[in-house]
């Protein structure tokens, strides 16, 4: 059995989180207090594998922080430990970051949007497949080959620089409000754009009233999701960009 | 299962779902089998491969590595 971190939220959160809420695998989720901090912890099989479910546990805990009124920091997915003392070892070890990381956040809430293109059609249609391949031996097969790529990058480009535009507009309807702006390398390699952006909780409504002023196109549309807990910016010092939660354990 | 037609909208929760992928995981991360999360019927072979593709390529990694050790502690190749 291990220790699963969740979350820290700051010393004065010290109450138990709700009884009813359950972690991973449907764990019951604790307290555990850590010089200057809380952590939201829970027991958890060994080796906890990657799950959609998984993914959903652990952001429903962290969801659940946030309902506090406080901000918490979230942990990666899958940050173990072997016991919970091992697990305020680590926490210890990055005390003074994770403190002024907490601290920074109070007050704020992550803000992202999706950029896509509209239908199906067209994201199937900008699949990032190679070109089906060319017999080898028939006269100009490179040639060919060549061509269907660059045709697919004229199409694909065409979409990506669609999307740096919509960007670029929402960016500045949404600038008032933004204190910090991170960018997701995607998973997909889709024409996506995801941009998270850290907003005072108290002008969410502004900012997404700022998202509403910029018109999508019959081509594009785009996404509002939050607020959520900071995710993308819980870089603690170390090599990590804490894109995706702090990370303290590999 | 009833087809969605192309020209729908791509479903918000498909596209809400991977960014909670895309916010919480790290790449480096390799998910299992029970991903289910589709964007027009691609994503789920895009993104399976890529996280595949990374645990494929540490496991290559690993292997010449290993190689490598076995190699040397076995003197070398004969």
């Amino acid at each position: 059995m291990t220790t699963h971190l969740y979350c820290v939220l700051p010393n004065e959160r010290r109450d138990e989180p709700p009884a009813d809420l359950r972690g991973i695998d449907g764990a019951r989720v604790r307290s555990m207090q850590v010089e200057g901090l809380v952590a939201w912890i829970s027991d958890a099989e060994r080796g906890v594998p990657v799950s959609i479910d998984g993914v959903r546990a652990h952001d429903a805990v962290v969801e659940a922080a946030l309902e506090t009124g406080a901000t918490p920091v979230p942990a990666r997915f899958g940050q173990e430990f072997a016991s919970d003392d091992a697990c305020r070892g680590a926490l210890e070890n990055y005390s003074d970051s994770v403190t002024s990381l907490l601290a920074d956040m109070q007050g704020f809430v992550e803000m992202t949007l999706i950029l896509t293109p509209s239908t199906r059609r067209m994201l199937r249609d900008l699949e990032p497949g190679l070109p089906a391949m060319v017999d080898p031996g028939k006269p100009g097969a490179g040639r060919e080959y060549m061509e269907s790529l660059q045709a697919r990058e004229a199409a694909t480009g065409a979409v990506r620089r669609s999307l740096d535009s919509l960007a670029q507009k929402l960016t500045e309807a949404t600038k008032a409000f933004v204190r910090r702006r991170a960018v997701h390398d995607q998973v997909t390699r889709l024409p996506l754009r995801t941009i998270s952006h850290l907003v005072s909780r108290s002008d969410v409504a502004n900012y997404k009233e700022a998202t509403f002023t910029v018109s999508a196109t019959s081509e594009l549309r785009f996404l509002v999701i939050g607020p959520r807990a900071p995710y993308s910016f819980c870089a603690l010092g170390n090599s990590d960009t804490g894109l995706h939660g702090m990370k303290l354990a590999d | 299962m009833a087809s969605v037609p192309d020209d729908d909208e791509l479903e918000t929760e498909e596209l809400v779902l991977g960014d909670l992928l895309n916010h919480v995981l790290d790449k480096g991360v390799v998910i299992g089998g029970t991903v289910t999360i589709s964007i027009a019927d691609i994503d789920l072979v895009v993104l399976d491969l890529r996280l595949l593709l990374t645990s494929v390529e540490t496991a290559v990694r690993r292997n010449i590595d290993q190689t490598l050790k076995t190699l040397t502690t076995a003197g070398g190749p004969s």
